[in-house]
């Protein structure tokens, strides 16, 4: 795949809401998308198709994603959740608030299910594990955001 | 429905600030460590003119201080040995002090008409009496001593300049 900048282009949006999703922090989310962006530009391996490379950037966000905590400086940071739902009316931030406190495995499934669409083989074969686990993801991040939000929204599978 | 609205909620993220900012981060790394590492050279030299201006400000404090010390230590027991010894002796009636002087003062006192000069024991001695206070200026290995005196007899005084000459 040539023009690694136009890929740039056209997949930074999707990055960058995953990434802010891992973090939800935008500076976090920035810092996560130049490493991912650079890691790309520097990548001397030969993608095969753009499917191969929205694949390749989605594991190396949510892995670059789980680095960023893991420096100790990181670890002793609280993320400021309320500065990315300050533009949102109030029912979105409401969900988005929501999907933020569950837990990172969680998260990923949700973010690439409701906001990417993918389908479960989609994100199993990206984050490479079992279809059942994917699944199972799901069904537990749905049943946390249900309890939360209080049943007011339906979960269209 | 949530999926509809957590799609909108991440719609109502703006990415187009964040993309100009990731481009010139990942476009221009070195331009970023350069940046931080010319940031920090210029803090380290800051630190470095600040200390050694404050170092020159207080460093004539300190070796003004540092002078008086090594004076005080030098003169001390010198001057009260001497007023010790002659205490001992039973002669000591007078307000006496004796203190150490520059050659500058010395020269003046030299040239000065008030003075009146003698030699005991091989040294000149610079003399002034007035009103019952005498004032004696005298070298010895290379230092100048003051002697002043309030009430001083004529015995005590010789015997004083004769125990500081010893």
């Amino acid at each position: 795949v040539n023009g690694k900048e136009e890929m740039i282009k056209k997949y930074f949006d999707m990055v960058y809401k995953l990434a802010l999703s891992q973090t939800g922090d935008f500076h976090h989310g920035e810092d996560v998308c130049g490493d991912v962006f650079l890691k790309f530009l520097q990548a001397k391996k030969k993608f095969e198709s753009e499917e191969h490379v929205k694949a390749w950037l989605i594991r190396v966000t949510i892995n670059s994603a789980k680095g960023i905590f893991s420096t100790s400086w990181h670890k002793k940071t609280v993320p400021l959740e309320e500065d990315i739902m300050a533009e949102m009316p109030q029912e979105e931030s409401e969900v988005y608030e929501e999907v933020l406190r569950l837990p990172k495995k969680y998260r990923a499934v949700i973010h690439l299910f409701y906001y990417e669409d993918m389908s479960i083989a989609e994100i199993s074969r990206v984050l490479n594990i079992n279809s059942s686990t994917v699944r199972s993801q799901l069904h537990r991040g749905r049943e946390i955001l249900k309890k939360k939000l209080k049943g007011e929204y339906d979960f269209v599978q | 429905l949530f999926s509809k609205l957590y799609k909108n909620a991440n719609k109502c993220i703006d990415s187009s600030g964040a993309y100009e900012r990731v481009k010139e981060k990942i476009t221009n790394p070195h331009r970023n460590s350069m940046s931080r590492t010319i940031i920090s050279v210029a803090a380290c030299f800051t630190v470095v003119v600040i200390g050694f201006s404050a170092y020159q400000i207080i460093k004539p404090g300190v070796d003004e201080d540092i002078a008086l010390v090594n004076e005080n230590m030098r003169k001390a027991p010198d001057d009260s040995h001497i007023l010790a010894d002659y205490a001992q002796e039973g002669s000591l009636s007078a307000d006496i002090s004796i203190t150490e002087e520059s050659m500058e003062s010395y020269s003046k006192i030299e040239s000065d008409p008030m003075y009146s000069k003698r030699t005991v024991k091989n040294i000149e001695i610079y003399e002034k009496e007035e009103n019952n206070q005498y004032e004696c200026w005298l070298k010895k290995e290379g230092t100048v001593k003051k002697i002043v005196a309030t009430d001083i007899s004529p015995e005590e005084k010789e015997n004083l300049i004769r125990s500081i000459l010893q």
